[in-house]
């Protein structure tokens, strides 16, 4: 192993890193702006400069910019010598020469690395006596607070919205003393991880926008390890807490899934919990046109049990949205005979293909990491940016990954950002992105579109060059064969290739296409995975718990005569159209609704439970991988609101006469693992309750968290005692374990002189890779893997256009299409509109333009909707906003008529 | 003995000394300006609020007996929605004062605080916000912050320059 000497102690490095990566990865402070680990360097601040010595007998040495060195064996630097170290002094004056006097009343103060690093290189006085330069600053939408004066030029921006997530409507400007980062003109930024800046800028020019309204500093906020609940990927977060209220998200570094970057939904999309649709109490309603009137928990109990205990059937509708704790309890409490799945038909099928497909193997599932890492991906259908947005990150990630191997051929090391990219300017040729519409990931990627089907029929071809035991499509044209046998021959090649598709186009021809393209490389002996995109955040852990369809108890509901229907923290309209809805409301006498917030659900339920959220609860989610991931309540309100699983327990408690059924989260997941067979490895995913450290647990609020004696002190002078978290490691106080707990349990990043959130650095075994405590992670699917396969048969046909129909695919948006992430603040004002997307010939051919007013009709029902032409689409299909609020619920895909409408404007 | 008279004789002679208390409350004493008593929160030379809800007092606060919310007006200030001091635990350390970047909070002679029920001890931010500058009759934060608020655009503050304009070519 190569050896450096740094202020001549010997330190082990790994080939191919440069100095100032090897001495953060030892710990050593060493001031930087310029570069960050997903960025690589460029060389642009000159504040890593250290001394560098030709032998141990040099004493002067030059001086060289660190993150431009390559550490190479033997090589003698110091950190501590006098010349680089007033250097580095004089390099944070200079930028410190037009910084504002701003810190008291700037959002990054406290966290901000620009503070850290000037404090760390001992500038204390600012000696410039002159004028400071001044800059306007431009309005960047809800997500983003510009501040320009703040700047110091380090070009991190640019470089990680260009360069790294694809954006282009942020850029450089102007020349020496001037140079301005911002938009052509004020308007939103438009790329889908603008909220990265956020944590990508050092100082504090941009900053999160929705939390500036009610800001708090990070020492002041109350913060848990969580997972993202807003897609299936299963992202890791810190949101923070102040007054009952989640102030902001950041990114918690997980080098498996996320490591340095969330997506705008996952930031933003959280503040639905202190929306004015929360339902903090619970609702009775006797009569269906009752006015609702609220009611205590108390009598919420009362009415609940006393509902079940007449009730002659009563069924259990679970949720993709709701912890495997809570569908597990509700289960139980119905029994598995009566307990649903709460998806739409089609979700349902899907779901369990998915299942199938990852758990008969042999292709193993892919994490993020692994599609970072890939040497080719193919995407089949699935719109990323749009239902897995992190997941396009990652393929622009592995874009970057594949140029550095490229580059890497010729020398150039893979931290030399700027090299590399000069050396590979062209698109990627190991990924190739097959979708209905575009996909925004064409500047990086391969990408063409076609119909659904035919997207199944290329992967099926694709399989079949790989292996002539799956069937090739018929009447495929030479074109389409061309390109399976191009891709074929890139998948070919490549060792660990990725396969992505996912559920949104309600496709299982995709499922099945995309899990042959798989298999039939592993049959090759390459370890290829496979990774689908799902509806929700816990889908994956609801489809473990063996429940019926939901369109099975529709087809039986008159006959089955159920008298209490429990619905699980899930909104029906949003799977049943409008007409199975009324049937659901008017067959089932009492309906019973346990959920955080307001919807159709709930508000037209005979009993609405208030039950808390995430932010207020502990639960566990299976990730689209198979990855089982617990997230940790961040506060408790005065006025508690139960979990779910614990409101659920207690009507238990009560019908089955067990007085002392499951009294911690501990218990509820040790009933669960014993029950769930899939489930039994998730004892190693999870830290119990009487963890500590140290003998003590691992504290939510920082060292520095202030108003302790003053929070409560309008309402009692008594100071409560900290409340006692009996579900998990974490307290609800400042007091514990001030180290560095497991990589679970990161309540926040923290280090003495390390405010901001570089200092995950410094819980880091390499900068850039897996954090010191790392838990190796959960994941259900990676065993019980059969040799055999089994390819599907039986490929769907090409699209063949109906006349005067068009097929009608279900089009996901970012921002709206998940019902909670709408109801937060900032996304609100971002929300996508209901719109119909039809190609460029359909839409000439019928002379429509866009904003054209069109009737979709459905069988019998319409949707009126306006126009927006997508130019790649294929004539014949049409894709219709799904999910957003205001929006009937429809059954897609479907063939459907499209009138301009009478009234049309 | 000697020296026992002679202490004797020392604590006489103190008798006929002018004193040093005053018949409190009858009379009152002058406490120096700088006299560590009641907290308030002042104003700047232009009547605004001074506080710019930048949390250093609270965090400063040995007793964490201060708890602030910051929010921003519509002239982008930034200042507390609410800021509470609850005096009953306060220890008139005077840090808070120190900590201030703004000069907002001011630690008065006023130590006449004693009451009969704890719960007057919680100050709001009515209770504790004053009319006046206080000690620091100049100071004026948002001058010299580089933040534009209504009233000082960019380029306006003191010691600054004219917004750079970034579409010209000049080198
Ligand atoms: S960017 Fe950092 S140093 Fe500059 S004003 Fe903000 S907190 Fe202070
Ligand atoms: S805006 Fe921030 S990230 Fe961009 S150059 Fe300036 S300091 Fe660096
Ligand atoms: S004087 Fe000391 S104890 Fe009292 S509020 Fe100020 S910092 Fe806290
Ligand atoms: S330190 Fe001064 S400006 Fe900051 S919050 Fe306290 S009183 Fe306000
Ligand atoms: S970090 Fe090395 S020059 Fe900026």
């Amino acid at each position: 192993m190569p050896t450096i000497f740094i202020d001549d102690k010997p330190y082990f490095i790994k080939e191919g890193q440069n100095l100032l990566h090897a001495a953060l990865s030892h710990g050593l402070d060493l001031p930087y702006f310029c570069w960050h680990p997903g960025l690589g360097s460029v060389g642009a601040c000159r504040q890593c400069a250290v001394q560098h010595f030709k032998d141990a007998e040099d004493t002067k040495g030059r001086m060289v910019m660190s993150c431009m060195t390559p550490a190479t064996d033997g090589m003698r630097v110091s950190i501590e010598h006098e010349t680089c170290k007033s250097f580095r002094a004089d390099v944070s004056e200079w930028m410190m020469t037009n910084h504002p006097h701003d810190c008291p009343v700037c959002d990054e103060g406290g966290e901000c690395h620009l503070q850290d690093m000037t404090v760390m290189t001992g500038h204390n006085y600012r000696q410039f006596r002159f004028k400071k330069r001044t800059f306007n600053n431009q309005k960047l939408g809800p997500f983003v607070n510009h501040e320009m004066n703040r700047c110091i030029t380090c070009y991190r921006c640019v470089r990680y919205y260009r360069d790294v997530a694809g954006g282009t409507d942020l850029n450089s400007f102007a020349s020496s003393n001037r140079v301005y980062f911002g938009r052509n003109e004020d308007g939103t930024l438009e790329n889908e991880f603008s909220g990265n800046l956020v944590e990508v800028c050092p100082t504090g020019v941009f900053t999160d926008k929705p939390f500036k309204a009610f800001f708090n500093r990070k020492w002041d906020l109350q913060m848990a390890p969580s997972v993202c609940q807003l897609c299936s990927l299963g992202c890791n977060i810190i949101p923070g807490e102040r007054f009952e209220s989640i102030r902001r998200v950041q990114n918690r570094y997980n080098h498996e899934i996320n490591d340095y970057f969330l997506c705008d939904k996952g930031r933003f999309g959280h503040s639905f919990v202190n929306s004015k649709e929360r339902l903090f109490v619970s609702m009775w309603r006797q009569k269906a046109k009752d006015v609702a009137s609220e009611i205590s928990q108390e009598e919420t109990f009362q009415s609940a049990t006393k509902l079940l205990s007449s009730s002659k059937r009563t069924v259990g509708i679970g949720s993709p949205r709701a912890s495997l704790e809570a569908n597990f309890a509700l289960r139980t409490l119905v029994g598995e005979d009566n307990f649903y799945d709460g998806l739409s038909r089609h979700d349902s099928v899907l779901l369990s293909k998915v299942k199938q497909i990852v758990q008969r193997g042999p292709a193993l599932t892919a994490s993020l990491q692994n599609v970072k890492e890939a040497d080719a991906i193919l995407v089949l259908g699935e719109d990323l940016i749009n239902t897995a947005p992190r997941l396009a990150l990652a393929i622009r990630q592995n874009v970057i990954h594949m140029a550095q191997k490229k580059a890497a051929a010729v020398g150039i090391a893979a931290w030399n950002d700027l090299a590399v990219r000069n050396f590979v300017r062209e698109k990627s040729d190991t990924v190739f992105v097959v979708t209905a519409s575009k996909n925004k990931l064409e500047d990086v990627a391969a990408s063409f579109q076609l119909h659904p089907d035919n997207i199944a029929c290329l992967g099926y071809a694709i399989a079949h060059e790989l292996n002539s035991e799956v069937e090739l499509p018929k009447g495929m044209d030479a074109d389409l064969l061309a390109k399976a046998r191009l891709i074929a021959a890139v998948l070919r090649e490549a060792k660990n290739p990725v396969i992505i598709s996912g559920t949104s186009l309600y496709t299982e021809a995709l499922l099945d296409a995309s899990a042959n393209v798989a298999w039939a490389l592993c049959r090759q002996g390459s370890s290829a995975r496979i990774c689908y995109a799902l509806p929700e955040a816990n889908s994956m852990g609801l489809s473990l718990m063996n429940a019926k369809p939901l369109s099975l108890l529709m087809e039986e509901i008159v006959a089955s005569k159920v008298s209490v229907a429990i619905v699980l923290e899930n909104d029906l309209s949003r799977r049943l159209s409008s007409e199975n809805l009324g049937i659901f409301f008017k067959n089932i006498p009492s309906v019973i609704a346990l959920d955080s917030f307001q919807q159709q659900t709930v508000r037209q339920s005979k009993l609405a439970v208030a039950t808390c959220s995430f932010s207020e609860g502990t639960g566990t989610f299976v990730n689209n991988e198979g990855r089982v991931q617990r997230y940790y309540s961040v506060f408790e309100r005065k006025e508690k609101i139960l979990e779910s699983w614990r409101i659920l327990r207690d009507w238990i408690r009560k019908s089955k006469k067990k007085a002392s059924l499951w009294k911690n989260l501990d218990e509820i997941t040790d009933d669960m693992c014993r029950e769930i067979d899939t489930l039994s490895a998730f004892d190693q995913a999870i830290y119990r309750a009487s963890f500590q450290i140290d003998g003590q647990k691992i504290p939510r609020e920082t060292n520095g968290y202030s108003g302790r004696t003053a929070m409560v002190a309008n309402l009692t002078m008594h100071e409560p005692k900290p409340l006692v978290d009996v579900d998990s490691p974490l307290a609800h106080s400042m007091e514990g374990y001030e180290g560095q707990p497991p990589s679970s349990l990161i309540p926040f990043f923290w280090e003495p002189g390390w405010n901001s959130v570089q200092s995950v650095n410094k819980y880091q075994k390499e900068i850039g890779g897996e954090l010191k405590n790392q838990q190796p992670a959960v994941r259900l699917f990676d065993k019980q893997k059969s040799k055999k396969i089994v390819f599907f048969q039986r490929p769907p046909s090409l699209f063949k256009q109906q006349s005067g129909k068009w097929q009608i695919f279900p089009r996901y948006f970012i921002f709206g299409s998940e019902e909670r992430a709408a109801l937060s603040l900032a996304i609100s004002e971002h929300l996508s509109v209901p719109c119909i997307g039809i190609g460029h010939e359909d839409a000439q051919k019928q002379k429509w333009l866009p904003g054209s007013m069109v009737n979709v009709e459905i069988d019998s029902k319409k949707w009126r909707l306006p126009v927006v032409i997508h130019p790649e689409l294929e004539s014949g299909m049409a894709l219709m906003a799904h999910g957003l609020a205001g929006m009937d619920y429809a059954e897609l895909p479907s063939y459907a008529c499209i009138r301009l409408s009478e009234s049309a404007t | 003995m000697f020296s026992i008279l002679k202490g004797l004789w020392i604590v006489f002679k103190h008798g006929f000394r002018k004193r040093e208390t005053v018949l409190y409350p009858e009379e009152r004493p002058i406490l120096s300006p700088r006299y560590r008593g009641r907290i308030v929160l002042t104003r700047d030379p232009d009547g605004g609020e001074r506080c710019v809800a930048c949390y250093l007092c609270s965090a400063v606060c040995p007793v964490d007996c201060i708890v602030i919310q910051a929010t921003e007006d519509e002239n982008g200030r930034r200042y507390p929605k609410s800021f509470r001091i609850n005096f009953s635990r306060c220890i008139y350390c005077g840090l808070c004062e120190e900590a201030c970047p703004t000069t907002a909070i001011q630690l008065t002679p006023d130590f006449e605080m004693a009451e009969y029920d704890r719960k007057n001890m919680v100050y709001e931010k009515e209770d504790l916000l004053i009319a006046g500058p206080g000690k620091n009759h100049e100071y004026n934060f948002y001058k010299v912050a580089g933040l534009a608020i209504k009233g000082k655009e960019k380029g306006q503050g003191i010691e600054e320059n004219e917004p750079v304009d970034i579409r010209s070519l000049m080198p």
